[in-house]
């Protein structure tokens, strides 16, 4: 693989802050690290980077063990959150820093400096200083700097948690873009889920210091691996009760009262206590109208918010209790007040059982 | 009452907010700045005899400053004396600074108040103290004769013995105004340059040394222009040979009672500080001191 | 940063330090005075030298005769004499001053005539100095009285007499000679060094003893430009010859009892601290005290006056009254012991033998060949000079 971490672990004193993360991670992949904050992303970007010496592990790096390297021998570069403009510098000696570390010769650095300020748009702003910059802007030139010199990885730290939400949109876009363009691999840390759907390959879930899943996005969204990611990965509707399955049949939960149907159920065992995780798109709402309602949820639709292209209903199912069911049908004929019947797919169930990691 | 007052305020126009809010301070500084400076500079153009204050416009005091070789070798050594103070007190503040910054940890605080204990006492007892120190039955020769060393003829009563004092008097006031610097300097800035391929050096000298620059230029001034005009410190460990600008100026007032020569020597004085200020403004520049730069934000 | 005043004058005599340095700014800290709260219905104003306050004696004397005694305090005599030129006479009541300095403020108007008949304490005081034996109390027609003498003192030589025979120190060349170089050390005051070099030089020119140009008979602080240039070569070179000016007696104290410095002018103040330690046995060098050379040398006498503000007779009554009060052998006896110095008045039955010695009490005659303290001739002149010397 291009870029090995292996094994790697990090103690502050006594606090664990990493162990036992391993990645593989191809020549042109995006990968995102998601996990909320406190999770230790950063610090296994800093250990990537050389600006942290890992405890335990090693990090290879096209062939090459660069653990005990320092920074500036890794040939890697890092956008950082809070940008790390050098304020003293103008944009271009910005840009131009990372080139005359490597002695690159003048000419050269020129072209790049252009071509970085030309898919950047920073043309015009070259002469400023970063303080005269919006963050948006600020965040292109941490942006250019990173790519100007051509890195082995580029390393990304939340690096659009500090713009407003329309730029950020725009900038998922046209990182991917110079990713893509460039070929190597985008290593990105954020703790927004949707940021991390939206841009990358693959989707590393940390959480506590280690890595609960690490595969192609599609696969950490639809099959999440442990209860942490279907918790922290999509928004899902959480029913816990006892497992029964029948030789052969598809297993069911009981929940109050009902047999919910949960596919395979592979996670739980049968008489056991167990929770099923059931995205809130993947759950159906319609409306109680004599046809059947065996394996559905019976409730009272409270509310009805509309986000755009979907609709979220808020239904009541017992006590002050709500489950959410999003869709884009708007045709569902229900309105607030209605009595309504929820059921799912139980092939888009994820069931994991009660107890032990939860 | 105070509402009328509330009233009276926000009808004035902000020129008028202004001059009442600076009022004071323009009154303080008239007062206890211009009016003095102001008459400074018109005894200088006067004369002395006996005692006497005679109002005779004339530039002989000027003449005389400038030209009698006397007062130019005190002019010339208290510039270089006040040089090598400032410089070195620079050299010496940084790694103090730097290290009170980076591992003072939680006794930060502590450590720069402690920086400011010499200040509780005068300058006066200060320097006396040091003497008692340098002096030739100072602790520092005494100790070194005990252990069969030779006492340090340099040390006693010399301009090197001067330049000792001033840098002692000065170093807080230089390792405070870069500890201050430092305190706002973004450290992670340092990452940044180390992970775009600068060394530990190299990081210091493109990033740390530049943006603090301006603290490191004000504690150099702190200690120039006070040097410049030392007069205690040369008086008590100078020696009869260290005899600087400073200390000649204050026995025209003191002891010679030439108080227009004092007065010119004065205005020399301030010209010449005047001068090096202006000079370091130059070689400052704000843009790329990182003054409200993005940097600072943490 | 100029402005700081010599922080120890020849009136700051530290009675028990000269082991460490610090004390002697420590003293000169102006002590708080404490007032007597009770409210009096006049006010005395002294403008005077700190090391002379006797706080009970003023307390006693503020009851006796309900009144406010307040004091401000001043280091060299051009500072006092520049507070009563810029008004002061109104702010003062009394006022001391050395030597000459006194007929000066007469001159200038700025203190009065008083009357010494009402002054019973002047029985007290040595002949020596009273008229017509001590001329510069009167005012210049002979008969005015200015001022009451209170303390004197010398410039001598004090010196370490296991290295300076005591035929050396006889003459002045003692403190100009190479072979005592880097064991010398003097004062930082312009007037006396000058003064005390003129003395020599003038010997040695013989312009001493002939007729002066201003026909007066010869005093050092009155010199020709020839003579002042002389006074210059001979600073500069004994500069050279210096360990250190010293600044403060602490200073000259430690020099001389680490047998770094032999030779000195002072007042005679460390001599007398050095021998005190001596007799304790906390020393063993030998520090005597020549008062005079042969050459000449250098004497002051300070004084107390009334300022010419003091109008009515009530209140120069009681001015008269203090210095009555403060002349008191007594009082007198606790100035000695406070501040060091010899006294005008003769306190030799209130004093040991030792202390006779050491304040010169049998030796108030010798004052006669000293050469007051005095105004320079020309500051401006004798600036330069100094200024040339300290930058050669
Ligand atoms: N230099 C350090 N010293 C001590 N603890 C640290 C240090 N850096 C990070 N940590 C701790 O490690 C944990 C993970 O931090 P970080 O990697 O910044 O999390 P994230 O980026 O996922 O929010 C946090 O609990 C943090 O307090
Ligand atoms: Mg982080």
């Amino acid at each position: 693989m291009y870029l090995e971490i292996k094994n790697i672990g990090k103690k502050f004193g006594l606090f664990t802050a990493l162990s036992n993360v391993d990645l593989d991670i191809a020549k042109n992949e995006f990968v995102s690290l998601l996990g909320p904050s406190g999770s230790g992303k950063s610090t296994l970007l800093r250990v990537i980077a050389g600006l942290e010496q890992p405890t335990t592990g090693s990090i290879v790096i096209d062939g090459e063990d660069v653990t005990s390297l320092p920074p500036y021998q890794r040939g890697i570069a890092m956008v950082f959150q809070d940008f790390l403009l050098f304020p003293h510098m103008t944009v271009r000696e910005n840009l131009l820093f990372p080139l005359r570390m490597l002695k690159m010769d003048k000419r050269e650095s020129e072209e790049r400096i252009d071509w970085c300020c030309g898919i950047l748009s920073l043309t015009e702003l070259k002469d400023r200083y970063p303080n005269q910059l919006s963050g948006g802007q600020q965040q292109r030139v941490a942006l250019g700097r990173g790519l100007v010199c051509r890195p082995k990885v580029l390393l990304l730290d939340e690096p659009l948690a500090n713009l407003d939400r329309e730029l950020r949109r725009d900038m998922e876009v046209e990182i991917r873009s110079y990713q893509i363009q460039l070929g190597i691999p985008f290593i990105y840390v954020t703790h927004n889920q949707e940021e991390a759907l939206s841009m990358s390959d693959k989707i590393a879930v940390v959480n506590k210091g280690g890595i609960e899943d690490f595969a192609e996005k599609s696969v950490v969204y639809d099959k999440p691996k442990t209860r942490f990611v279907a918790q922290f990965v999509g928004r899902s509707n959480i029913f816990s009760g006892r497992v029964s399955k029948s030789a052969g049949g598809p297993a069911t939960l009981h929940w109050r009262g009902n047999h919910l149907p949960i596919g395979a159920a592979d996670g739980a065992a049968d008489g056991l206590h167990a929770s099923a995780y059931v995205k809130i798109e993947n759950t159906h709402i319609e409306a109680m109208d004599g046809t059947s309602a065996e394996g559905k949820i019976r409730g009272k639709l409270r509310d009805v918010i509309f986000r755009g292209q979907y609709a979220e209903y808020l239904v009541t199912v017992g006590e002050g209790e709500d489950v959410v069911a999003s869709s884009i049908d708007s045709s569902t004929l229900v309105k607030p007040g209605d009595d309504v019947l929820l059921s799912w797919d139980p092939g888009k169930v994820d069931v994991f059982a009660d107890g032990a990691g939860a | 009452m105070s509402g009328w007052i509330v009233q009276r305020w926000l009808k004035l126009d902000q020129n008028q907010r202004f001059l009442l809010l600076t009022a004071p301070v323009t009154l303080f500084l008239i007062l206890f700045f211009v009016v003095p400076l102001i008459a400074i500079l018109v005894v200088s153009f006067w004369r002395t005899e006996s005692y006497q204050l005679i109002v005779d416009w004339n530039i002989d005091n000027y003449i005389d400053v400038l030209t009698e070789p006397s007062y130019r070798v005190f002019l010339l050594r208290s510039i270089v004396t006040a040089l090598i103070v400032s410089v070195t007190c620079v050299a010496l503040a940084w790694p103090i600074a730097y290290f009170v910054i980076r591992y003072g940890g939680r006794y930060k605080l502590l450590l720069v108040l402690g920086l400011a204990v010499p200040f509780l006492t005068g300058i006066v007892l200060r320097v006396i103290a040091l003497q008692g120190v340098l002096g030739p039955i100072g602790l520092l020769n005494l100790g070194l004769m005990k252990i069969g060393i030779e006492p340090i003829q340099a040390l006693m009563y010399t301009k090197t013995a001067t330049a000792v004092g001033l840098i002692y008097l000065y170093l807080p006031f230089v390792t405070t105004a870069i500890y201050l610097s430092l305190l706002n300097f973004n450290f992670r800035l340092l990452d940044a340059a180390k992970v775009f391929g600068a060394g530990n050096f190299r990081a210091f000298w493109e990033i740390t040394w530049p943006l603090n620059w301006v603290g490191t230029v004000i504690g150099f001034a702190l200690t120039f222009v006070p040097s410049l005009a030392s007069a205690v410190t040369p008086r008590f460990l100078g020696g009869a040979n260290g005899t600087l600008f400073g200390l000649a100026m204050g026995s025209q007032f003191s002891a010679t009672g030439t108080w227009s020569l004092g007065a010119a020597m004065g205005v020399v004085l301030f010209f010449v500080s005047g001068i090096t200020l202006f000079t370091i403004s130059r070689i400052v520049n704000l843009k790329r001191s990182g003054f409200t730069g993005v940097g600072s934000r943490d | 940063m100029t402005k700081e005043k010599l922080p120890v004058s020849r009136r700051t005599f530290l009675k028990h330090t000269g082991t460490f340095a610090l004390a002697g700014a420590a003293v000169t800290l102006p002590a708080p005075f404490i007032r007597n709260a009770r409210a009096a219905t006049l006010d005395i104003r002294a403008l005077m030298w700190e090391p002379y306050v006797l706080p009970d004696m003023v307390a006693a004397f503020e009851a006796e005769h309900d009144v406010n005694f307040t004091t401000t305090f001043f280091d060299g005599n051009s500072e006092a004499y520049n507070k009563l030129k810029l008004g002061g006479t109104n702010d003062f009541d009394l006022v001391q001053a050395d030597g000459f300095w006194s007929r000066l403020y007469y001159r200038e108007g700025l203190i009065r005539d008083i009357d010494l008949s009402r002054i019973d304490s002047m029985k007290n005081v040595f002949p020596t100095f009273q008229y017509p034996d001590y001329q510069l109390l009167t005012a210049e027609d002979g008969e005015t009285a200015i001022g009451v003498p209170f303390c004197w003192g010398g410039y001598g030589i004090t010196y370490n007499a296991d290295q300076i025979s005591e035929d050396e120190v006889s003459s002045l060349n003692v403190l100009f000679d190479p072979k005592n170089g880097g064991h010398l050390s003097a004062s930082a005051r312009f007037e006396e060094n000058i003064a005390l070099a003129a003395i020599l030089v003038t010997a040695r020119m013989g312009t001493q003893t002939a007729e002066r140009p201003d026909g007066k008979p010869f005093n050092p602080y009155v010199l020709t430009d020839e003579e002042l240039a002389e006074v210059e070569k001979l600073l500069i070179e004994q500069k050279h010859l210096l360990t250190t000016r010293y600044q403060d007696l602490g200073t000259l104290n430690n020099l001389m009892r680490s047998g770094i410095v032999w030779a000195a002018p002072e007042f005679s103040q460390v001599y007398r601290q050095l021998q005190e330690l001596k007799r304790k046995g906390e020393s063993d060098v030998n520090i005597q005290h020549r008062l005079q050379a042969k050459e000449g040398g250098l004497g002051w006498i300070d004084s107390w006056m009334v300022t010419s503000g003091v109008e009515d007779s009530e209140k120069l009554e009681i001015c008269q009254k203090f210095m009555d009060t403060i002349l008191k052998p007594e009082h007198m006896k606790q100035i000695a012991d406070k501040a060091g110095t010899s006294t005008c008045v003769d306190i030799r039955e209130l004093s040991t033998a030792e202390e006779r010695e050491l304040f010169l009490m049998d030796r108030t005659e010798e004052l006669k060949g000293l050469h007051m303290f005095d105004q320079p001739s020309s500051p401006e002149k004798w600036e330069r000079v100094w200024s040339n010397m300290e930058a050669a």
